[in-house]
């Protein structure tokens, strides 16, 4: 017998499949920060293809939790649980995950779109943040178009890796079971 | 693999990139005038493509500002550290040399300042 008053937090299926995704991007983004980068803000986001491919396989709502909760949970487990970093990282990221809602929304838009509109959304999101709070400076406007370069390039990379991979994942899950659902992939 | 959309993405977030760098790297203009300000009002405007010697009265002094070749300098001032005259020559638009304890600002303007404003 249950006493009232109290409830049993159930975990669905779904929660499960966050969890094991986020912990996947969680993964990579640690393995990230052992890479040496050029110039502070610059790093490939590799970690934002399995947000991606996540956007295509199970909208938007996961790729928004897996995006999210790699922020949180990166930044206890490398220690920069807010730190400046932290505010940066979670201003891009949350920049991203809205702009990957828009461009969900957005006739014939499949990975390479999402991966480089999200990329472009965060580094915007980053450097606004780090003009307004950390470096007020003009001479950081010189900046911008380095790291937005960067981001387009990294965007488009991981673009065509989430591609790929959603493709292979595609084309798993329909030999398995023929009325899986198309994902967001080849659409013209 | 690669829909429309995406390509659209792709070619207008390209468009930006060139955009910014278009935007922000262009070098600032030559500035055409100079305006000099004491105690936060404006005294004097004065064109930069004639050559002459202005005594500007602020708090403390006398500030003596230089007009030559189509640049400006603070030439004296009364300040102790002479941080106005360090400044040196000025010549594109939104360069500024501050004299704080006479009070004194003399900014370069021009039509394309490159900021509006500059905060510290």
């Amino acid at each position: 017998m249950r006493e009232p008053g109290h409830t049993v937090v159930q975990s669905t299926r779904e929660d499960v499949r966050i969890a094991y995704l986020a912990a996947l991007a969680i993964v990579i983004h640690i393995a990230e920060t052992a890479l040496p980068s050029p110039l502070p803000g610059i790093k490939p986001g590799l970690a934002n293809i399995v947000t991606v491919v996540v956007l295509c396989r199970f909208g938007w709502r996961a790729a928004a939790w897996v995006g999210l909760l790699r922020v949180l949970v990166g930044s206890l487990l490398v220690g920069t649980f807010l730190s400046p970093t932290f505010f940066l990282s979670a201003a891009g990221a949350l920049a991203a995950v809205l702009a990957l809602g828009l461009s969900d929304r957005l006739p014939g838009v499949g990975p390479i779109g999402h991966s480089v509109l999200a990329s472009l959304a965060h580094m915007a999101a980053q450097f606004a943040v780090a003009y307004q709070l950390f470096v007020p400076h003009p001479a950081m406007l010189r900046l911008l178009p380095v790291l937005m370069s960067a981001a387009l390039a990294f965007g488009l990379v991981n673009g065509l890796i989430a591609a790929r991979m959603s493709a292979v994942a595609h084309a798993r899950s329909t030999a398995a079971d023929p009325d899986e659902l198309p994902t967001c992939a080849p659409q013209r | 693999m690669i829909g429309r959309g995406d390509c659209v993405i792709v070619l207008c977030a390209l468009a930006l990139v060139a955009g910014l760098y278009l935007g922000l790297w262009t070098p600032a203009g030559h500035g055409t005038e100079v305006s000099i300000w004491v105690a936060g009002e404006e005294r004097h405007r004065l064109p930069l493509n004639e050559d002459r010697l202005l005594d500007v009265t602020g708090a403390i002094g006398i500030s003596t500002v230089e007009v030559r070749d189509g640049r400006v300098r603070v030439l004296k001032s009364p300040g102790p550290y002479q941080v106005c005259m360090r400044a040196g020559w000025l010549r594109d638009s939104g360069e500024s040399a501050v004299c704080l304890p006479n009070q004194v600002v003399v900014q370069v303007t021009g039509p394309n300042p490159r900021f509006d404003s500059i905060n510290f």
